[in-house]
């Protein structure tokens, strides 16, 4: 028979290094196939994964890979981490910009709505809590549509992709 | 509560060949505000770095690091992920287009540093002379509507997470 250990912290001998955490505990992942598309102004949620601490100390190390289409060149997308109604790791404020995790504002050049971005957030959480927590990935759109897993222009052809995205949440020991 | 204080985790039967054990701690920074930038051909330090000490000489290290970049015309980028001021590793692009091109690029590397001294990982850039090479694009101060893929403002973050490995 296998050997197992369970435990609910694991940490270095000398301890928890400053600003940071131990061993990882547990590991949660959502994964997303299909496609999505927005062309809200207001954020919503694209993806969700819910994890339950088991210390108050423990710190949560997420990771988000979205691929991000775009109907045309003058497109602004953006996402963000949410814990459950508090945004995460965004930037300051700044008049009336978005707030955001990632973000572009105009797409890369004309022929924008034919690429597709592989975008990535890492963060390291320390929510100080043992309840449920629900961690999101939530997006927007301005002036155009944003796209999940797909291009802008999209033809039944073995040309255009079709992707997956994930949110993946591992508890680290506090 | 159990809780586990140890500096090596690792399978009962021991570590098959080539892998890798269980994850002792982890650090991260993230990259403050302040765009950098680069025209000439010399290496130059995005401002993406973190530390870490390992817990023993025999831990490999992860590291992960994303950030974003645009770049004005159509050359070669190179990125590179250093130890101390030692290269370890390096992730070269092409992009083919004249006007302004938006990258996200995100680099992954399982390093053995073989020490139980502080140890930084940096990451730093060099593309070819005359080309416009933006990163660390989040600032505040330097609005410029005229550049396609600007992320100037609206407040994307990068980022640089070290994973201690057992090794």
């Amino acid at each position: 028979m296998a050997s197992e250990l369970r435990v609910d912290r694991i940490i270095p001998v000398d301890g928890v290094p400053s600003g940071g955490g131990g061993g990882i505990i547990q590991v949660v992942q959502t994964t997303k196939t299909d496609t999505a598309a927005t062309s809200s102004t207001t954020f919503a949620d694209i993806l969700t994964v819910s994890i339950t601490p088991k210390t108050n100390t423990s710190k949560f190390l997420l990771f988000g890979d979205l691929k991000i289409g775009y109907s045309n060149y003058t497109a602004a997308i953006m996402w963000k981490f949410v814990r459950d109604s508090t945004d995460l790791y965004i930037g300051d404020a700044d008049g009336s910009r978005t707030r955001c995790t990632w973000g572009i504002e105009d797409g890369h050049n004309n022929s924008t709505a034919y690429q597709l971005d592989t975008t990535y957030g890492t963060f390291l959480d320390s929510p100080s809590t043992t309840s449920a927590i629900t961690y999101k990935v939530q997006w927007k759109a301005e002036q155009a549509t944003g796209y999940l897993n797909r291009t802008g222009a999209d033809v039944n052809l073995a040309g255009y992709p079709r992707t997956a995205s994930s949110l993946t949440v591992m508890e680290v020991s506090g | 509560m159990s809780e586990l204080r140890t500096n090596r985790i690792i399978p009962r039967d021991g570590l098959p060949s080539g892998a890798s054990g269980g994850i002792i701690q982890v650090v991260q920074n993230i990259q403050g505000m302040g765009q950098v930038d680069s025209s000439t051909t010399s290496e130059y330090d995005l401002g993406l770095s973190c530390t870490i000490t390992p817990q023993r000489s025999d831990s490999k290290i992860l590291i992960n690091a994303n950030w974003s970049a645009i770049q004005e015309g159509a050359f070669v980028i190179k990125y590179f992920l250093s130890r101390g001021t030692t290269h370890i590793h390096m992730y070269e692009t092409y992009q083919g287009t004249g006007s302004w091109t938006v990258s996200y690029p995100n680099m992954m590397y399982l390093d053995s540093p073989a020490t139980t001294s502080a140890v930084t990982y940096k990451i730093s850039a060099q593309v070819a002379s005359g080309h416009d090479h933006r990163t660390n694009y989040n600032s505040n101060s330097s609005d410029d509507s005229t550049v396609d893929g600007e992320l100037t403002g609206i407040g994307s973050r990068s980022t640089i997470i070290l994973m201690e490995v057992s090794g």
